[in-house]
């Protein structure tokens, strides 16, 4: 049996007793967790404004604060502050507990979210399987506050949440089972641990079928996160707001919080499955830090980092993608992410059975195929990518393209 | 749908994806793509920066050229200049034109309506339509222009016209007796030479000269106008010379302490 692995246990040592243990989990756990969601709200929500405002030649926020960094505070007084609005007809206690649930099922998911080796709520057995499974939990709550608002738009951004989880959870469940069959376990420490030592040893290095796995589970994060180009459920230019057409004032900032809070979940957990979780990729620096204190601090600058480029490529894509057609998302769903999501499937495991990875490279990390083949595909995308950046900088320069197509 | 089109179909949109990202990169990481103005703030970009070149600001006068012709007084639809002044005799604390004194020239910015007529037709093209916007003023009185200070038109200012406004009677009344005297002496020589042709008096340039109209000797001659009403705007920005600096003529020389004036909003125009 695994020894326990959680910051409670680290804190209160082995012999505490229940009642002693959830108190401690409350205090540990609750409040820091609830306060970091917060904070994950108030940096992204400022984040997107500033990415949004660059990709669009403007400037965003720029009065209140550094750079219009407190803005966001600003604007939560200002919601704080606003009159609480419930529609006549609407079902006033399912309005009321929709916002709630959908904040309830982002936050649950950071039970299982580390934030460095030991800074885990629950370490469970089944990490993986539980995150899947509250995953989804936001989505009841968006389809309630749908269904509570009493009006058309609502309930067609509902209905679209609900068609969009059938067909996003699929190939997010393949991606997850393909990484649980190379680690062989459920537990997010677990998963972690394996991919200690050099950077080759992520996950998504293991072998080819890892990166269209990552691909897969990020396209399908982004449909969990409603964020562009899957935010079919609140599309502004079709269904005014969708399913929080009707809410305003705090209950629209709980909402909001728990779109931003989902984001920072399904990055981390990408951070978890695929790049190293709290690793740096670096052994010996890994190693220096060793698990003390410092190694957990250090630990949780790194896979926050980490989730928050994430987050900031999701907020990349959306200013530059536009949004599609439910039935194109059905579509790629089902009939792109979900086939390939099996052939990742079968053929990384097959992968793994044919080019077992050594026990050494496993833990200790060194320069094995893994670290060959990680080089071989950062360069071809590497290549690929420099030559779409090129060819996209000789369109848009008028010399350049007269120069190019004579 | 072919395996092939199906396949294509993948690669394709992951090609577009990537191409798009590229694009919307360049500009994340570019700040010099930004447009945005940050009116008002510290920061702040030059007014030539986001003002187009015929825009119609707030007037700028050239003092030096204007010849005090109350054309463009004349011409304004909202009557919103005024202006004062003579060609006659230099007087303490005028500004210098082109051959005139100028003691005021005013611009009410609360009536102006920035039509441009008032700067179409000047003949020494020396009334233009500025880059600055920003009139905003917390009273009306302070939206009243001073084109010759460039500043909010002052009660200072209302002081120091009233009392050019006797000093221009006086130095125009004193022109008038040395016109006449000029005259009477020329009369008297003439009829000197040829007695019977003494009374040609009358025939005479008028005595009681209106300012403004026949220009003073050594002035320049004004363009006779083709037409007073606008024609066709000529491109104003191309000719647009840079904002001149503020009147490097003698200010005016403070008067005494003012008499009680009636309080006159205007200053008197001729
Ligand atoms: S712009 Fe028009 S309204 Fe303004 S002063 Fe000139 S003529 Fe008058
Ligand atoms: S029209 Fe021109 S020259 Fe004549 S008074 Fe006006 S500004 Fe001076």
């Amino acid at each position: 049996m695994m020894t326990p692995y959680t910051l409670v246990d680290w804190v209160l040592g082995d012999g505490a007793g229940w009642i002693a243990r959830f108190i401690g989990a409350v205090l540990v756990w609750a409040v820091p967790i609830t306060g970091f969601v917060s904070f994950v709200g108030l940096l992204s929500i400022w984040l997107e404004r500033k990415i949004s405002a660059h990709i669009q030649c403007r400037l965003g926020p720029m009065e209140v604060g550094y750079h219009g960094a407190l803005q966001t505070v600003a604007d939560g007084v200002k919601l704080l502050a606003k009159e609480d609005l419930v529609p006549a007809d609407a079902d006033r206690f399912l309005f009321a507990f929709a916002p709630i649930l959908a904040f309830a099922g982002t936050v649950v998911g950071f039970a299982v979210v580390p934030f460095g080796p030991g800074l885990i709520v629950a370490d469970l057995d089944i990490g993986i399987f539980y995150l899947a499974a509250v995953g989804s939990l936001e989505a009841i709550g968006v389809i309630a506050a749908g269904w509570a608002s009493n009006n058309k738009w609502s309930l067609f951004g509902s209905v679209r949440a609900a068609t969009q989880v059938v067909s996003y959870e699929i190939p997010m469940g393949l991606a997850f089972v393909t990484i649980a069959a190379l680690a062989g376990t459920l537990s997010m420490s677990g998963i972690v641990d394996q991919q200690q030592g050099w950077i080759a040893n992520w996950f998504l290095f293991r072998n080819p079928f890892t990166w269209i796995a990552f691909i897969i589970y990020y396209i399908a994060a982004l449909a969990e996160c409603k964020r562009a180009p899957f935010d079919l459920p609140e599309a502004e230019s079709e269904l005014v707001s969708g399913f929080h057409t009707e809410y305003s004032g705090m209950r629209f900032a709980i909402f909001f919080l728990a779109e931003y809070a989902q984001m920072y979940v399904v990055s981390a957990v990408a951070v978890v499955l695929f790049l190293g979780g709290w690793y740096s990729g670096i052994a010996p620096l890994d190693a220096a830090v060793g698990t003390g204190v410092a190694g957990k601090l250090v630990g949780a600058g790194i896979i926050v980092t980490k989730s928050f480029l994430l987050v900031c490529v999701q907020m990349w894509l959306r200013w530059t993608l536009p949004r599609i057609r439910l039935d194109q998302m059905l579509y790629l769903c089902m009939k792109i992410l979900m086939p390939f999501g099996m052939l990742t499937l079968v053929g990384s495991t097959m992968w793994e059975y044919y080019f077992p990875t050594p026990e050494i490279a496993k833990v200790g990390g060194g320069w094995t195929g893994n670290t060959v083949m990680t080089g071989v595909v950062v360069a071809i995308i590497g290549t690929l990518s420099l030559i779409v950046y090129v060819r996209s900088v000789i369109r848009s320069t008028p010399s350049l393209r007269a120069a190019s197509n004579p | 749908m072919s395996l092939g089109a199906y396949l294509n179909s993948i690669g394709t949109s992951a090609k577009t994806i990537v191409a798009g990202m590229a694009l919307t990169f360049r500009y994340l990481i570019r700040p010099s793509e930004i447009v945005t103005i940050q009116y008002g703030s510290k920061n702040n970009a030059p007014k030539e920066r986001y003002v187009p070149d015929r825009h119609r600001g707030i007037h700028i006068l050239e003092t030096e050229k204007c010849i005090h012709c109350h054309i463009c007084e004349k011409a304004c639809p909202v009557d919103c200049i005024t202006m004062d002044g003579t060609r006659d005799a230099p007087f303490d604390g005028a500004w210098k034109g082109d051959g005139c004194f100028i003691s005021s020239f005013t611009l009410d910015l609360n009536k102006c309506i920035f039509c441009n007529l008032c700067c179409e037709p000047c003949p020494k093209e020396c009334i233009h339509m500025g880059m600055e916007f920003d009139a905003a003023a917390y009273t009306r009185a302070h939206g009243v222009k001073n084109l010759l200070t460039d500043a909010p038109y002052s009660e200072a200012d209302r002081v120091r016209e009233a009392e050019a406004r006797q000093l221009i009677e006086a130095a125009e009344a004193e022109a008038k007796r040395r016109k006449d005297e000029a005259r009477k002496a020329a009369a008297a020589a003439k009829a000197q030479a040829t007695p019977a042709a003494a009374p040609a008096a009358p025939g005479a340039p008028a005595a009681p000269k209106p300012p403004g109209l026949p220009p003073p000797p050594g002035a320049v001659v004004p363009k006779p106008i083709a037409s007073p009403t606008p024609g066709m705007p000529k491109p104003p920005g191309a000719a647009m010379p840079p904002p001149p600096a503020p009147p490097a003529t003698a200010g005016p020389a403070m008067p005494p302490p003012p008499k009680p004036m009636p309080p006159m909003p205007k200053p008197p125009t001729n």
